[in-house]
């Protein structure tokens, strides 16, 4: 087991260099002016010329790129043209806003999806079915930023059960930082007011930015149980006298999770890809709402770093899901 | 027994009565296709419905009927009264699950046991179906294990309860014929050492020969003959049987007999006999009356028009 | 649709085309959830095509006296701070959207198509450094990718269009090229060879026709999402610029107005799901009826 995880660490070393080689591309070569892009609009020609000569950029790309790399290496994603800190320092304040909201759809998803992918397998094209197919092809159908206005009008605005943005309201102080998620640290302070605060602000943002990823989880699990259901060991269960229920949840589902936790891996991205629409949707103070605030200032620099940052994330959870897969299926050869 | 299909209902078996005594085997043969699986699994009542569809009938067990049982007293049933054994030994078992752990699941499920019990249970059935190092397969993985072993894990896994009948459903198709010799050695021993009632299903007339008490002759759907394994074979009286033994290659030096023609479609089954139409010694009559199954000698019966002549009863 | 013009593009094999496609439509036709998307795209289409005639008002043109008007029979779908009528804009709205959508997947499709075809077809180190680069695509979550392309190209509609495209280019690439590396061991590409033909035509006359069937699947299946990324891009700032009457930077203009002014960013928005839903639910159908290989 140990050899095999050490191998997919190996192979995804030349994911991520590809992956730093094409926002290298993306920051050094596709704009017109790489370095009227790092000072931003607003800068004189002199401060262009002199950004160009310390950025490297008049020498050839091959020069920069490893002068980029070597930012990297040193944990230098650039500086943001609105705050002039280090990207890295930004991103990194906002990251555990992201984490959180991220997870807790996470955590939706599975609870939800999970159960329904089952319930439309096992009832196939009955009307459970139905009614969840419909569910799904909404679900992956509706642009995820239009959702989440839909969501602040119905249940903020009109109804006024929930509130609309932030993590808190805006008297509250945040809890002690100890993991950054809000909820949990203010479980681990004791707070239980703050914690409610802070759940009822996580609700409306989590479940808008869980629902696409609901639909897909959904399907998922729905074939690859139907699949599993079809095979002979699950006669051979029934055969033996095992209960529906022990059939279904353990030895159908265990197989079903084979080909679901792969593909639910590579939708992670549409989950990163909604948390910069929903974060901005609902003033969520993550990186998503960071590069939106960094696109209307023309905030180059902070544009990269997040695309790099959020990849990297997006290949880590593809490598995590590669180790889980190889624990779930006993026919993989390390 | 019936199926709904897209092409409206097909009978796959229609009138078949069988019997099999404790300590007894009884052979199901018949092509592929002819319902012989399908009869094996309605007994434990595994046909999924929809599309399966009982139309009528009784499958009593000593004096139970199992068709009025309810779910739960069925499943209580299967692996512990009746069990089955399956011709694909290489997906019959889950994958992901060791077969220690899904041996112990099905012991536990029908005998009170702590997990060690279960363990030491497991090992010891797997020691009388001589798989070698018994502890060691209840580690492995299904796919770890040969088509051979995998089918004497099955074997061990039918009989861990004491069953009373078992299903065999062409265990041995899968495996190559070395093994197939051991495979039946086995299950033969077993069934007489638990004195075990036996429904073996299968197309192979030379592993029923081996292996059988009885043999019960299966042709789309209907039993066309039942005899004792040695009259059968001696004095075959249906043509279909006929034919099945004249094609056990190896009989007639040199040439390999068949059956011409095919199985028919069960969504119409020719009138009359169902077999009229590849019979060699059908007349008009066979196309239009359905023979009964009769008694023409002690303990074998046929359903043929002519041989009930030969027989005249 | 996209079907109907590539199949008649293909003149040599015409009569065979014109069965399978008759077929095609027949069963499709059957097909309940295929006839319900069909008709919606037909519908957003008749709109789009019509819009000038059917739309009660100009999409651009301002009327600040009529501002922030609630829908009512004058305006059905309320007018925007600007006093534009928002069901006009939406008409136009959906020209820009069909269009979006087609150009993106032409765009990718036909990229996407050629570079898988290459791949697979000369295979080896060809083969693998092509693909390693698909994988470097595919190592970004789609949006996100799309973004950054669209930031550094600066923001405008076109910009938005190729970077929807471009993330889109490996899924038609990876399609491809399986269908290629199978193609290239036919006997007839052997023939042709045989026979002289050189790379260039063996990939144009035998490996992409007969990869066709399946990136038409896949076209249909990717109209839905580049619709859905553009708007998304556009919501951003980094797609259609004001006054372009787009549907996702509608919505954007109508976010500011949401508490009070709710049809605003509402109608917009329905129109998007409505025909995304119509292109998914026809493009899981014409995938189940062409070709059962392609999942999601």
């Amino acid at each position: 087991m140990r050899s095999y995880i050490i191998k997919r660490l190996l192979a995804a070393i030349p994911v991520l260099l590809g992956v730093t080689l094409l926002t290298f591309l993306i920051s050094h070569a596709i704009p017109g002016d790489p370095a009227a892009l790092i000072v931003g609009p607003k800068a004189s020609k002199e401060a262009v010329e002199a950004i160009r000569i310390e950025h490297g950029l008049d020498k050839p790309l091959p020069i920069q790129y490893l002068r980029y790399m070597n930012g990297l290496l040193h944990g230098d994603l650039g500086q943001s043209i609105r705050n002039h800190r280090p990207v890295l320092r930004d991103l990194a304040d906002f990251f555990p806003a992201t984490l959180e909201l991220t997870l807790a759809s996470l955590f939706l998803c599975l609870a939800v999806g999970i159960p329904l992918g089952i319930l439309a397998a096992v009832y196939r094209n009955r009307l459970a079915d139905h009614i969840t197919r419909i569910i799904s092809v909404i679900g992956v159908s509706t642009p995820v930023f239009w959702l989440g206005l839909m969501l602040l009008l119905l249940l903020y605005r009109n109804l006024g059960w929930l509130p609309g943005s932030g993590r808190l309201d805006i008297t509250s102080t945040a809890p002690p930082g100890i993991t950054g998620l809000y909820t949990l640290d203010a479980l681990l302070a004791g707070d239980l007011g703050l914690f409610w605060e802070a759940l009822r602000h996580l609700i409306l943002p989590a479940f808008c930015l869980s629902y696409v990823y609901l639909a897909v989880m959904t399907r998922i699990v729905r074939s690859s149980m139907i699949a599993a259901l079809g095979q002979d060991y699950i006669i051979t269960a029934r055969a033996h006298g095992l209960s529906a229920g022990r059939i279904i949840f353990k030895h159908a589902f265990k197989n079903s999770l084979i080909p679901t936790i792969t593909i639910a891996g590579l939708s992670f991205g549409e989950l990163l890809g909604g948390a910069i629409l929903t974060e901005t949707i609902f003033s969520w103070p993550g990186m998503g709402k960071y590069v939106v605030d960094s696109i209307t200032t023309l905030d180059f620099p902070a544009i990269m770093g997040f695309t790099l940052v959020a990849s990297t994330a997006y290949v880590g959870i593809n490598l995590c899901v590669d180790i889980l897969y190889a624990l779930l299926n006993p026919r993989i050869r390390y | 027994m019936g199926f709904e299909t897209h092409q409206g209902p097909a009978h796959v078996l229609d009138r078949v009565s069988l019997a099999v005594q404790k300590g007894e085997i009884l052979g199901l043969v018949g092509e592929s296709g002819c319902g012989k699986s399908v009869l094996a699994r309605s007994i434990l009542r595994l046909i999924p419905s929809p599309p399966g569809v009982l139309l009528g009938g009784q499958i009593l067990f000593g004096d139970q009927d199992l068709l009025k049982l309810s779910e739960k007293s069925m499943r209580a049933l299967r692996g512990q009264q009746i069990s089955m054994i399956f011709q694909e030994p290489m997906t019959s078992l889950n994958p992901v699950f060791t077969i220690g752990h899904q041996m112990r699941e099905v012991v536990r499920t029908h005998k009170p046991m702590t997990k060690a019990q279960a363990n030491a249970f497991c090992c010891s059935m797997l020691a009388t179906v001589r798989l070698p190092d018994p502890d060691n397969v209840l580690q492995r993985y299904p796919h770890e294990l040969s088509g051979g072993m995998l089918q004497r894990v099955m074997i061990a896994l039918a009989l861990a309860c004491n069953p009373a009948l078992l299903l065999a459903d062409e265990p041995t198709t899968a495996l190559d014929v070395t093994v197939q010799g051991q495979i039946l050695a086995i299950l033969s021993e077993l069934a007489t050492a638990q004195n075990l009632a036996v429904i073996f299903v299968t197309h192979d007339m030379g592993v029923v020969a081996q292996l059988c008490h009885r043999v019960a002759v299966m042709y789309a759907g209907q039993l066309v003959e039942e005899a004792l394994v040695h009259d059968l074979f001696a004095q075959p009286a249906h043509p279909y049987t006929q034919g099945l033994i004249a094609s056990i290659p190896g009989q007639t030096p040199g040439q390999l007999q068949t059956i011409p023609g095919s199985v028919p479609s069960a969504l119409q089954p020719p009138s009359g006999c169902r077999f009229h139409p590849r019979c060699p010694k059908s007349t008009g009559h066979c196309a239009l009356h359905t023979p009964q199954l009769l008694t023409v000698a002690d303990q074998h019966k046929v359903a043929c028009h002519q041989a009930h002549n030969r027989a005249s009863v | 649709m996209p079907y109907l013009i590539l199949a008649s593009a293909t003149k040599s094999t015409l009569p065979a085309w014109v069965r399978e496609l008759g077929l095609t439509l027949r069963i499709l036709s059957r097909n309940p959830s295929a006839v319900l998307g069909g008709m919606i795209i037909m519908t957003m289409a008749f709109l789009a095509l019509a819009a000038p005639f059917i739309a009660p008002y100009d999409p651009i043109m301002l009327s600040l006296p009529d501002r922030l008007q609630s829908p009512g029979s004058a305006h059905f779908f309320g007018t925007d701070e600007l006093g534009r009528d928002i069901f006009s804009r939406i008409l136009y709205g959906a020209r820009i959207s069909l269009t979006i959508g087609l150009l993106v997947v032409g765009v990718a499709g036909i990229t996407g198509s050629l570079i898988g075809a290459v791949a697979g077809y000369f295979g080896g180190v060809i083969d693998n450094v092509i693909m390693r680069c698909m994988d470097v695509i595919l190592s970004f979550p789609a949006l996100v990718l799309a973004l950054s392309l669209a930031a550094a190209m600066g923001p405008s509609l076109v910009n938005a269009i190729l970077a929807t495209a471009v993330v889109m280019i490996p899924k038609f690439a990876r399609l491809v090229r399986g269908e290629a590396l199978a193609i290239r061991e036919m006997p007839f590409v052997a023939a042709s060879r045989v026979a002289g033909a050189g790379h260039l035509r063996i990939i144009f006359r035998h490996i992409l026709p007969n990869c066709l069937n399946a990136a038409i699947v896949l076209a249909t299946l990717t109209l839905g999402d580049a619709i859905l990324i553009a708007a998304s891009l556009s919501f951003i700032g980094l797609g259609a610029q004001p006054p372009t009457p787009e549907w996702g930077a509608m919505i954007a203009s109508g976010r500011k107005f949401l508490m009070d002014q709710w049809w605003y960013a509402t109608f917009p928005g329905l129109f998007i799901l409505v025909t995304v839903i119509g292109f998914n639910i026809f493009g899981d159908a014409v995938r189940d009826v062409l070709d059962p290989r392609i999942r999601r």
